[in-house]
């Protein structure tokens, strides 16, 4: 890939970066930052990416790497303090799918977004979270599973029984 | 895909991303723009890299020396007295029919692990693109197996040890077969990879498994047995019957709206490959439109085997399926690695349906295409 495209990539992707380094902090600053950290790290590292095609799996790897070592970071402020507290919630127009995925367990949160959100297979998945393809599959069960129960219990339970 | 997921896929289109990112990557993409140091940078890490793969190959030296000097102990389970459970038995075989009808042997292998956990590789099956390990598991006496132990991690490298570097994307599962009667802290696994690059044959290929959990996709996981184990094995097919076809330029599909030619199908027992020229495809088009295809085989009592079809309610011949796109001298190619749920009898096959194109396999048929 020619670095003159790479800006065009990213303009196409950048909305399911954010939304994965968002899944992993939870925090709008930290998830910019991560986002365009990965953004600068990737176009630095234009050159280990062999196949175009794998673009987009490639550099959500890189962003959720920069989101872990944001999260490594606030952990280790001094006193302990929780940083979870500090963080400031999710606006209110997100939408209400994207407010009940939030609220999961993070390891079926995270395939869940890069399933339906980021729109990856579920080997990109297993490449990117570096887990095998049959955990993959286990925890979009189940996170799938805990969507269902949640925007049941929200009123919205009826039209996924007529779905099913 | 069910409804519920083309459901939430719908949904999840409708997520108001923040002004400010947008305004940062604004930012961001102009520094890029300005930034005239990529040379200077792409020698700072060659150097950099070169500097890591010698430190690896230091400690790597180490630990080996170090693995050698620990005494193994060697612990060999009972073998089942009622029944034979081989690979054979798991891939549904008929363990009466000659495995020589189906091209496909199994190998024993043993190969040992270092003591708390003592694994044994005992046998293997392996074609192209698929691995199946039979690995018998001795754990300390007071765990007992069952269904919900597993691995907290597993996966497959390259070489003789754990190396993330070398790591071959495709583990699929690791699940349970039986337990001892006698013994039940010993017990045996199946341990599946689809491959999705090719290996050369002879390759040195190591299992690694890591933390042996109880229910560990649960909520409250418990560790059992702490540590990381890996056996490693020669990669070398012990399938022997298989369908190769080599594409042509005759061999071209209707594809979305377009064209593709056949380049390469491979069947074995265990599953098949199909890999297509594509670059008659706007490759802007890939992630946004439909890139499924169909796909069947004859039989030869004139059934037709469904792998891979456009329509999600057929119910196919498939256990796991994966889609891999690669760009080599100007073209694109788009190569379909599925594995079969059950051996299939390669006897039995006459020939392959892409889309509405037609490929026989035997002699005495034509290719044809409506």
């Amino acid at each position: 890939m020619r670095r003159t495209e790479y800006c065009e990539y990213v303009s196409r992707y950048r909305n399911q970066l954010y939304m994965t380094a968002y899944s992993i902090l939870k925090n709008e600053m930290d998830a910019e930052d991560a986002a365009c950290n990965a953004i600068l790290k990737g176009y630095e590292h234009l050159d280990q990416l062999k196949n175009s095609y794998k673009f987009k799996p490639w550099l959500i790897t890189i962003t959720k790497n920069e989101a872990l070592k944001i999260r490594q970071k606030r952990l280790e402020l001094p006193g302990n303090e929780k940083v979870e507290e500090l963080l400031k919630p999710a606006q209110d127009n997100y939408s209400e799918l994207w407010d009940v995925v939030q609220n999961l367990k993070e390891e079926y949160r995270l395939v869940v977004v890069m399933f339906y959100y980021n729109d990856l297979s579920i080997r990109d998945i297993a490449d990117v979270l570096d887990i095998p393809v049959g955990t993959v599959k286990s925890r979009l069960n189940r996170g799938r599973e805990q969507l269902k129960e949640v925007l049941k219990g929200k009123g919205e339970g009826e039209s996924y029984d007529e779905i099913r | 895909m069910t409804k519920l997921d083309k459901e939430l896929k719908k949904m999840s289109k409708h997520v108001n991303i923040p002004e400010s990112y947008d305004r940062k990557v604004e930012e961001t993409l102009e520094k890029l723009v300005e930034k005239r140091e990529i040379p200077q940078k792409e020698e700072v890490s060659q150097k950099k890299s070169r500097r890591k793969g010698i430190l690896q190959v230091v400690i790597c030296t180490l630990c080996i020396i170090l693995l050698l000097s620990l005494s193994i102990h060697d612990v060999r389970a009972n073998i089942f007295d009622f029944f034979q459970h081989t690979l054979m038995d798991f891939l549904q075989h008929d363990l009466e029919e000659n495995t020589e009808d189906y091209g496909v042997e199994s190998v024993d292998i043993y190969v040992e692990s270092k003591p708390d956990l003592m694994m044994e590789l005992q046998e293997a099956v392996i074609d192209s693109h698929n691995i199946y390990l039979l690995v018998k598991i001795t754990a300390p006496t007071d765990i007992e197996f069952a269904e919900n132990i597993t691995f907290d991690y597993y996966c497959f490298c390259e070489g003789q040890n754990y190396n993330i570097n070398q790591l071959l994307s495709g583990a699929n599962s690791c699940e349970l077969l039986e337990v001892s009667r006698e013994r039940p802290n010993v017990a045996t696994y199946i341990v599946n990879m689809v491959l999705e690059q090719e290996l050369e044959v002879g390759t040195e290929v190591t299992a690694c498994f890591k933390d042996l959990t109880r229910d560990p996709y649960s909520d409250s996981p418990e560790l059992l047995v702490e540590g990381m184990w890996s056996l490693t094995f020669p990669f070398e097919p012990t399938v022997t019957d298989n369908i190769s076809i080599e594409g042509n330029s005759d061999m071209i599909f209707p594809y979305n709206n377009t064209t593709a030619t056949v380049e390469r199908i491979e069947v074995t027992p265990l599953g098949m490959v199909v890999m297509a020229d594509i670059s008659n495809f706007p490759s802007d088009e890939w992630g946004i439109s439909d890139t499924s295809l169909s796909v069947r085989l004859k039989m030869i009592d004139g059934s037709e085997e469904v792998i891979l079809s456009h329509n999600l309610e057929d119910e196919t011949f498939v256990q796991c399926s994966s889609r891999e796109c690669s760009e080599e001298n100007g073209k694109f190619y788009q190569k379909d690695v599925i594995e079969f749920p059950s051996m299939i009898n390669m006897n039995m096959v006459t020939g392959i349906y892409i889309e509405d194109l037609y490929i026989p396999v035997r002699e005495n048929e034509t290719t044809d295409s409506n």
